[in-house]
């Protein structure tokens, strides 16, 4: 992968492998926020988290009022990844590169959960799921350095 | 908060061409931001925004998978704080834990922590301490 910067736009150059698994994780992340299941809740509570920590009522009220629209934002941005993710170089725009480094904060919050990465002392460990939490990090690391201008 | 080593900079390439300069940054329009709410101040004079009780805070917790320089760029691009205050709170979050980074009307707090939610931030709203 390499990534570069040209005038207002983001190109990054992706092998077919690293194409291929960030577009099935980007579906991956859209499928569960369509449909969870009971061992997503960690990640649910990541992704939704409570915005009244003392004040349940509160709290249920603002979910009813914004889960809706979190979701679909959150699973639109996934899906545009999981379209325009594949093998050679993809061009973003501005507009398109902040979805991306949006999208990603998600995705990485899912391989994060599967991790069990709870607090900042909790390490990915071994292996090849932690190898793909860190190819995410660097990928939304150098993104996100690329839209603050560095 | 999650810490990335400047060893990616192995596979950053930023080309050299007219125009790439960080003058040409783009802005983030996606998400309607503090300054949306403006075309509402006209109404609103000094004193009655004065006279409006506003004890509500926004606060930013910390979690183990963001990033610190996508919460610094959510605080520069969300609520246009400048680099130096938006790097500022995002250390008060990464070393102690939360940060207050918004106050006002509860309706106007409710719409940050939706935006934060949205950008994958743990933001939580609360009265302002006396």
């Amino acid at each position: 992968m390499r990534i570069g910067r040209v005038g207002d736009e983001v190109r990054i150059e992706f092998e077919a492998e690293e194409a291929g698994l960030l577009t099935v994780l980007a579906q991956q992340f859209a499928d569960v926020v369509r449909d969870p299941e009971l061992d997503d809740a960690p990640l649910l509570a990541m992704l939704f988290p409570d915005a009244y920590r003392d004040d349940s009522e509160a709290a249920a009220e603002f979910h009813r009022y914004t889960r809706d629209e979190l979701e679909q934002r959150k699973v639109e941005a996934a899906e545009r990844v999981a379209g325009s993710a594949r093998e050679g170089v993809v061009v973003l725009d501005a507009e398109a590169a902040d979805t991306w480094v949006r999208a990603l904060t998600g995705i990485r919050m899912m391989v994060g959960a599967r991790l069990g990465i709870r607090t900042d002392d909790d390490e990915p460990g071994e292996g090849p799921l932690a190898d793909i939490y860190g190819w995410l990090g660097e990928l939304q690391w150098v993104l996100v350095e690329l839209l603050e201008g560095a | 908060m999650a810490v990335v080593a400047q060893l990616v900079e192995r596979w950053l390439v930023v080309p050299d061409v007219a125009g790439s300069s960080p003058v040409d940054r783009p802005k983030n329009h996606e998400i309607p931001g503090p300054g949306s709410s403006t075309t509402a101040s006209p109404v609103l004079d000094r004193e009655t925004v004065a006279s409006l009780d506003v004890p509500w805070v926004l606060i930013v917790w910390n979690d183990p998978i963001n990033l610190m320089n996508y919460v610094v760029h959510v605080f520069r691009t969300y609520f246009g704080y400048s680099r130096e205050e938006a790097e500022r709170l995002m250390l008060l979050v990464h070393h102690e834990g939360r940060a207050v980074v918004a106050s006002g009307p509860r309706e106007e707090m409710e719409r940050h922590a939706q935006a934060m939610h949205d950008y994958g931030l743990t933001a939580t709203i609360a009265k302002d301490a006396p």
